[in-house]
């Protein structure tokens, strides 16, 4: 292949084209059987970004014992596991507490947007009273940024 | 014909559609001889054009590969014939179905062989797209295709061609056979349960169970099995299958499905314990079809249908009570199950935090936004076309010789007859029947 998939992966999140790093990377991973550079992670987070959290266990599934050992990869299988059981809580820790590689912090800063848009959506039709610690657990902030999200 | 000649004759014609034809049959005469000479007719296929002269370079390609599997499987075949798939004339591998459905066959076969099913895949694709008159043909390579995004674990690979509903078969022209048919069903059912997405798994499970037939493959047997446990996660009840299912299908059932028969009564009794009851008693079953995944999303599905079966007694309700009713731990753990059906569209609901309860609410859509309104109309405009669709599959119906000869003998019994020794015929024996063919 001319371009590395890496390459393909870090041109489209530097441009800021999230949603299409998991599609690019299906496709060139169908034609390849080399896979011993392979950006499982960018992938992984390319699926969860683009909300398929299924499509982002089989690729975690395919990837070698090897690759598996890796620890980011592993930070991303966990922030995988959280949202495939809905843990709107859990899921900040595991997106915050890792030290994220540089190729990866700018898609895992936009999951951790997308996850906070989509629970402050949740919360505001689902709760017609909550806890500022309850919606700051929900939202991944402190209890003041939560209050002024919601004012927001 | 020697190997020479047939590659002359491949040269000379595959211009016209009538050369074709004939060289079609010279090359059908000459399969048996391709055979004894596998090199040499590997050596043949550096001469022949595989885009411009692809019915000769099919049957050459296709003696190749059925010369046996070997267990590592063989790359450079599988990378020749991913090439010619991709290059050859449409129209000319149209001609010969059989050969071209089996190379895409043995092609899957080789991919797995060699530990890499994915890379049949982008070629299976093109084969399948290649080789259906139009999309809403099923191909025997659409199983293959499936199979094999299975196999490789890329299971949205599948997405856009399972997404695409199958209205036509045409063995003349395909050469499918059922099982190939019953296999995409399963095969795409099980895409469908990994991507969760559960009402298009229950869709073509259905289109396999209904397939018409007289006896019933194992295939079926294993599909209605995933159709029951689906039924009871997605809609959290056993739908019965729909009247025009084949007799011999609904009979089979009776007889093979008990275990699941049972689970789905288990799981809509009254009795908190019947279910996890009936799953131990059946475990080993479950296990063996390979469906214990399903079982246990079925358990845990439970939680979901008691909160859901709350909403119809109940206007608000405290989260202790919910999670005392349903069998959770605690509060906390209700208000969780109800978040997360708030958020998948189960529930329509309202937690106070601040008083611990929960309102149950309507459905607050009320079809007058203008998305709504969008949606209507286009299940209207489906309505409509699938209604069209019907209208010409039945008058193609009723202009077929063979009906229409049945419909006159039929009426011949009913008409008082010119010829007086037929006063003695029964109606009856000349009565239309189904069973003829």
């Amino acid at each position: 292949m001319a371009v590395s998939p890496t390459q393909v992966s870090s041109q489209l999140i530097a441009a800021g084209q999230y949603g299409d790093v998991a599609s690019q990377l299906d496709v060139m991973e169908l034609q390849t059987t080399d896979l011993d550079q392979w950006p499982h992670t960018l992938q992984l987070l390319g699926h969860m970004y683009n909300g398929d959290i299924e499509d982002a266990r089989f690729a975690w599934k395919r990837a070698s014992d090897t690759h598996k050992q890796s620890s980011e990869l592993k930070a991303a299988l966990a922030v995988l596991q959280q949202l495939w059981n809905k843990n709107y809580q859990g899921v900040w820790p595991a997106l915050t507490s890792f030290q994220w590689s540089e190729s990866a912090s700018p898609l895992v800063l936009a999951i951790a947007t997308r996850q906070r848009q989509h629970a402050i959506q949740l919360v505001s039709c689902a709760y017609s009273s909550i806890q500022p610690a309850r919606l700051a657990a929900l939202t991944g902030s402190t209890p003041d940024e939560a209050l002024q999200s919601k004012h927001a | 014909m020697n190997l020479q000649q047939l590659i002359q004759a491949i040269k000379g014609n595959s211009h016209s559609l009538q050369d074709l034809a004939h060289l079609l049959q010279q090359l059908q005469v000459s399969e048996e001889s391709l055979r004894n000479q596998p090199q040499k007719v590997i050596d043949a296929l550096s001469v022949v054009d595989p885009s411009r002269e692809s019915l000769g370079y099919l049957f050459l390609l296709h003696s190749v590969g059925s010369q046996g599997l070997p267990d590592q499987g063989n790359a450079q075949f599988l990378a020749t014939a991913s090439a010619f798939v991709g290059n050859c004339e449409v129209d000319q591998i149209r001609l010969a179905p059989d050969r071209f459905s089996s190379l895409c066959r043995q092609m899957k076969d080789h991919a797995g062989a060699l530990g890499s099913p994915k890379l049949a895949i982008l070629p299976l694709k093109i084969g399948l797209q290649k080789l259906a008159p139009t999309p809403e043909h099923v191909t025997p390579i659409h199983a293959d295709f499936v199979f094999s995004c299975l196999q490789a674990k890329q299971y949205n690979a599948a997405a856009n061609t399972l997404q695409q509903t199958i209205y036509d078969v045409e063995p003349s022209k395909t050469n499918l056979k059922p099982t190939d048919l019953l296999l995409y069903c399963y095969y795409g059912g099980m895409i469908h349960i990994g991507r969760r997405r559960y009402s298009e798994a229950l869709q073509i499970f259905l289109q396999g169970l209904t397939a018409p037939t007289h006896v019933v493959n194992a295939i079926t047997v294993a599909t209605y099995k995933k159709y029951a446990l689906v039924s009871l996660i997605h809609n959290g009840s056993l739908t019965a299958l729909p009247k025009f299912t084949p007799a011999s299908v609904m009979r089979f059932i009776k007889a093979e499905a008990q275990a699941y028969t049972d689970l789905a009564t288990a799981y809509t009794s009254k009795t908190q314990q019947d279910l996890p009851n009936a799953i131990e008693k059946h475990q080993g079953q479950f296990a063996e079809d390979g469906n214990m995944g399903l079982v246990k999303l079925v358990l845990a599905g439970r939680t979901k249908r008691a909160i859901q079966k709350l909403t119809q007694t109940f206007l608000t309700l405290s989260l202790a009570d919910i999670a005392q009713q349903v069998g959770l731990q605690s509060a906390a753990e209700a208000e969780g199950h109800i978040l997360r059906m708030v958020d998948a569209g189960e529930i329509f609901a309202e937690i106070d935090a601040a008083a611990g309860m929960v309102r149950f609410l309507e459905d607050p859509e009320q079809y007058t936004s203008s998305g709504a309104l969008q949606r209507l109309n286009t299940t209207i405009q489906a309505s409509f076309s699938l209604a069209q669709r019907l209208q010409e599959v039945n008058t193609q119906v009723s202009l077929d010789p063979a009906y229409v000869s049945k419909l006159n003998a039929r009426d011949k019994g009913d008409r008082f007859p010119d010829d007086p020794s037929d006063l003695d015929a029964e109606p009856q024996s000349l009565a239309y029947s189904f069973q003829d063919e």
